[in-house]
């Protein structure tokens, strides 16, 4: 009976310290998805936002994801709380070590949000020029575009869009009164359209032209003409632009 | 398991103290929700420690987190 006793302790121990190599090793993993998420979020560069651009699934996700700005809002209002005093009567628990370690990294992640406010500065121009990309291409561009599959002499299959590009721009100068954003969202919808750059972009700036009263020839020369350095600080004009039309409009 | 101390704020939630770090002679803790991990927050202790206290304005709430960023990173570096 004693010898089953020492067996069963022995055995309890040897589960014990499994338990804490696998939640050591956990604790470990947190850690890194906690860098590998900070990491990405400082990585939101030129490159993922032209791979994801359009993608209605990457805003919810990247919403959502940037973990730290609602987690950081809501913390905010929960701490700050002017004349707050409760009693520091403290006790005793145990908790999960993995738990906290989750725990610790969420205020991490927050707080490496705060130290480099360039980044969330960058995630919501991000946000905003795709939001605005996005609604474009959802109430403007697909329902005035026809799409089909025709055949190639060497038997494979490419979709071929039609779009009305006439009526488009007169529903986007209906939509939108600055002229520099519908340029932006005209010219954007076309760069990531391979069939409007290759064929017919000069024939879709005409166009633009016509109905805006213009004379552009190219980016470049839109550029030029508006005092823009680079597409950059166009950018920038655009996302700031939106943002503030947002406010005015209660969005 | 980890043993760690927690109390209870007005919203009667009970907060694990993840950290506690001093600035200009006062101590801020971090507290996380011990039911939801991705609620957290900052308070102060009064001088005699008997209390928690509230944070007093968006600025005070930067520094209490940037002081724990900065404390991170030391810890790595």
């Amino acid at each position: 009976m004693q010898g089953n006793n020492k067996e069963l302790e022995k055995e309890d121990k040897e589960q014990t310290k499994n338990s804490i190599i696998s939640l050591e090793e956990y604790k470990n993993r947190l850690t890194n998805f906690a860098e590998k998420a900070k990491k990405d979020i400082e990585n939101n560069t030129e490159e993922m936002l032209k791979e994801r651009e359009f993608s209605k699934d990457w805003i919810q996700k990247e919403t959502k994801e940037s973990v730290s700005k609602g987690i950081l809002e809501a913390s905010k209002k929960k701490s700050i709380k002017q004349n707050s005093k409760v009693a520091n009567k403290r006790q005793k628990k145990e908790v999960p070590k993995a738990k906290i370690a989750v725990c610790a990294s969420i205020i991490s992640l927050c707080a490496a949000v705060l130290v480099t406010p360039s980044v969330a500065k960058k995630a919501n121009e991000i946000n905003t020029l795709n939001s605005a990309l996005n609604e474009y291409q959802e109430e403007i561009v697909k329902p005035n575009t026809t799409s089909s599959i025709i055949e190639k002499k060497d038997g494979t299959y490419i979709p071929v869009h039609e779009h009305k590009m006439y009526t488009i721009l007169q529903e986007l100068k209906e939509q939108q009164e600055n002229p520099i954003i519908r340029f932006y969202l005209f010219y954007q919808t076309l760069l990531h359209d391979p069939e409007c750059k290759n064929n017919y972009m000069n024939a879709y700036m005409k166009a633009f032209n016509n109905i805006n009263n213009t004379d552009y020839t190219d980016l470049d020369d839109f550029l030029h003409k508006n005092n823009f350095e680079n597409i950059e600080e166009l950018k920038e004009y655009v996302s700031l632009e939106l943002q503030a039309e947002n406010i005015r409009g209660g969005r | 398991m980890l043993e760690v101390e927690t109390v209870f704020l007005e919203d009667n939630k009970e907060y694990a103290i993840i950290d506690t770090i001093s600035i200009d002679g006062i101590k801020y803790i971090y507290l996380s929700e011990v039911e939801n991990d991705q609620e957290f927050c900052i308070r102060k202790l009064s001088l005699d420690e008997l209390d928690i206290l509230g944070l007093d304005s968006e600025e005070e709430y930067n520094k209490a987190l940037k002081a724990y960023a900065q404390k991170e990173k030391n810890a790595i570096s």
